[in-house]
């Protein structure tokens, strides 16, 4: 099998497997995620495969549960940095003189600044919901798509076939629209699958530094956090649901890679 | 403005420049003073080694100039307007419909992701958006068959890369003819086919031309290509046209050396076995002329005078007009 073919059956092995998790975690689940229980800190048994939190909840639940939560995180906050970065990119791409500098300027002023650091900042200051992580990860990725947007069209618009365009007249949003933009789906594709890969990432990190969904919410990074203290007495309540991390990150970031 | 016999397009001192490379270095012209003129229903043709400005002379005309290139100074007019002065929105508006142009790379000419009958509908929508979708493909059928495509009705769905280089400057025609221009630009349509491909392309345009009265400038540097199609030749070398003549006169009685160096290059089936005479050196860049003369470093019936003073383009016959001091020749021994 070509490396290509690996990365695309792996990473959608993963994110299949994730995904079904996800979606049926209600109906396998053998518990409810936020009940507690009367053992506390257990570690794997039969009833609990993955032993028990420090609240007697049980774990494997939770970690099934907490599928879902990254698989809303990370798509919908890749989808927001599309639609920021891909339009950005594309006018940055095009256009000349004063606005392709003044957009260049503005994204390299967004690339310099750290991913974290800068998420880290704004849920500070607008509070972790949902909708608040989502923005807050799209804001700050959409800096990437829009310099991948614009490296491919830079290289697009030098083509004949894009200054045919022009010499029939085609306005320039046209030629964006039309021409440019089905060269450039496909890489635009992997990316996104990419983009959700680092967003689950990001927002798992956020997480771990207690900027999470607040509780009961069976937070992938806030499971990893709070079963830190607990490490010695049942290490699983860590790294289950940093594998869950790992795993899935995984395998977005190979099925954007096969796409490439 | 317009006189009855005014010609569709008269270029008057077009000159087209770039900065310099670095701050401070002068602007250097690669169209340098260029006069032309081309009627409704005649074929101009443009011709001269690569680098001497013949593209960047077409680019100019259609204000598709790569940046940060630009018309310094002249007029170009087109059925009585100055194109060199058009806003950018009046300049779209003649693009593809009434100057159109096709190229000579046919391959990469095509969006590859988009079938050609969405193309070529896509140049009639551009200049007409009230056009229905069932309309737009009976255009582009009608456009295909036009241009000799067999099995239009099929072939319009197709994308690019089903098709072979013929085929697709065919498409590429198609296009360019779509809304009936009055001027049609070809940049070297034929360099990149097939000898006998390229005879049909040029028959093709050919009868084209006698169907709808456009008028072509061909841009090529196959001389083959010229006596065949054009009605009026414009030499060009280093940004200046050299010699300018009625396509007989210029290969009967050629009189700029350049013109006679790329007439003894070519080839001749009839001609005693010798060496071909090649034109020694290149042509200069623009930000590096010679003084005098541009072509006085190759010539070799240069003399002293030759690099005190650039001639101007004289007229030695009717039509035919020469930039060189020897002219007009003495008949040939």
């Amino acid at each position: 099998m070509t490396a290509r073919g690996f990365r695309l059956v792996l990473g959608a092995v993963l994110v299949g497997v994730i995904a079904l998790a996800g979606l049926l975690a209600p109906w396998i689940a053998p518990h409810d995620p936020n009940a507690s229980g009367a053992e506390v800190l257990s570690s794997s048994t039969a009833q609990h495969w993955l032993g028990t939190d420090d609240l007697g909840r049980d774990v494997f639940s939770r970690v099934l549960h907490g599928a879902r939560i990254s698989l809303v995180i990370g798509p919908a906050a890749a989808l927001v940095a599309a639609l920021i970065g891909v339009p950005f990119g594309l006018l940055a791409g095009y256009s000349r003189g004063r606005l392709n500098q003044f957009l260049v300027q503005v994204m390299d002023l967004f690339i310099a600044l750290p991913n974290l650091v800068l998420a880290l900042i704004i849920t500070v200051m607008v509070g972790a919901t949902l909708v608040n992580i989502v923005l807050v990860l799209g804001i700050v990725m959409w800096p990437e798509m829009a310099r991948l947007v614009r490296g491919q069209v830079m290289s697009l618009r030098e083509t004949l076939f894009i200054e045919a365009a022009r010499a029939i007249g085609c306005r320039p949003f046209r030629v964006l629209g039309w021409h440019v933009w089905p060269n450039i789906m496909r890489i635009v594709a992997a990316q996104l699958a990419i983009s959700v890969s680092a967003a689950i990432f990001t927002a798992a990190s956020l997480g771990f530094l207690g900027l999470g969904l607040p509780p009961p919410a069976a937070d992938w990074g806030s499971m990893v956090q709070s079963g830190f203290d607990y490490l010695t007495l049942n290490p699983l309540l860590s790294l289950a649901p940093g594998g869950a991390v790992a795993l899935t990150v995984l395998g977005f970031y190979l099925l954007g890679r096969s796409v490439e | 403005m317009s006189e009855p016999d005014a010609p569709l397009l008269r270029i008057e001192g077009l000159r087209t420049a770039f900065p310099g490379a670095r701050p401070g270095q002068a602007p250097f012209a690669a169209v340098d003073g260029v006069d032309l003129a081309l009627a409704r229903g005649r074929t101009l043709g443009l011709v001269g080694e690569s680098g001497c400005g013949k593209s960047i002379l077409s680019l100019s005309i259609m204000r598709l100039l790569p940046a940060p290139g630009r018309i310094a100074a002249g007029r170009i007019l087109f059925a009585g307007e100055d194109l060199a002065a058009l806003p950018a929105a009046a300049m779209r508006r003649i693009r593809g419909k009434r100057i159109a142009m096709i190229f000579q790379e046919p391959m990469a000419s095509l969006n590859p992701l988009r079938s050609v009958g969405a193309q070529i509908a896509e140049a009639i929508r551009t200049h007409d958006r009230t056009a229905s979708a069932r309309a737009l493909r009976a255009a582009g059928i009608a456009a295909l068959r036009r241009v000799r495509i067999p099995a239009p009705e099929r072939r319009i769905d197709d994308y690019a890369h089903q098709m072979s280089g013929g085929m697709r400057q065919r498409v590429m025609i198609a296009m360019a003819l779509s809304c009936a221009p009055d001027l049609l630009i070809a940049d070297e349509p034929t360099t990149a086919l097939d000898v006998t491909v390229q005879a049909q392309i040029l028959d093709l345009l050919q009868a084209l031309q006698a169907e709808t009265g456009m008028a072509i400038l061909l841009i090529t540097h196959d001389l083959g290509v010229i006596a065949r199609m054009a009605d009026d030749v414009a030499v060009m070398y280093a940004g200046r046209i050299v010699e300018r003549a009625p396509v007989a006169s210029l290969f009967d009685d050629p009189q700029h050396p350049y013109t006679l160096g790329l007439l003894g290059s070519i080839p001749r089936i009839e001609a005693q076995p010798a060496r071909l005479l090649a034109i020694e050196g290149m042509v200069p860049p623009p930000f590096a002329l010679p003084p005098g003369c541009r072509f006085q470093p190759r010539c070799v019936f240069a003399e002293a005078a030759c690099g005190a003073a650039s001639p101007p383009l004289r007229p030695i016959a009717p039509g035919h007009g020469v930039a060189c001091r020897r002219a007009p020749l003495e008949e040939a021994p």
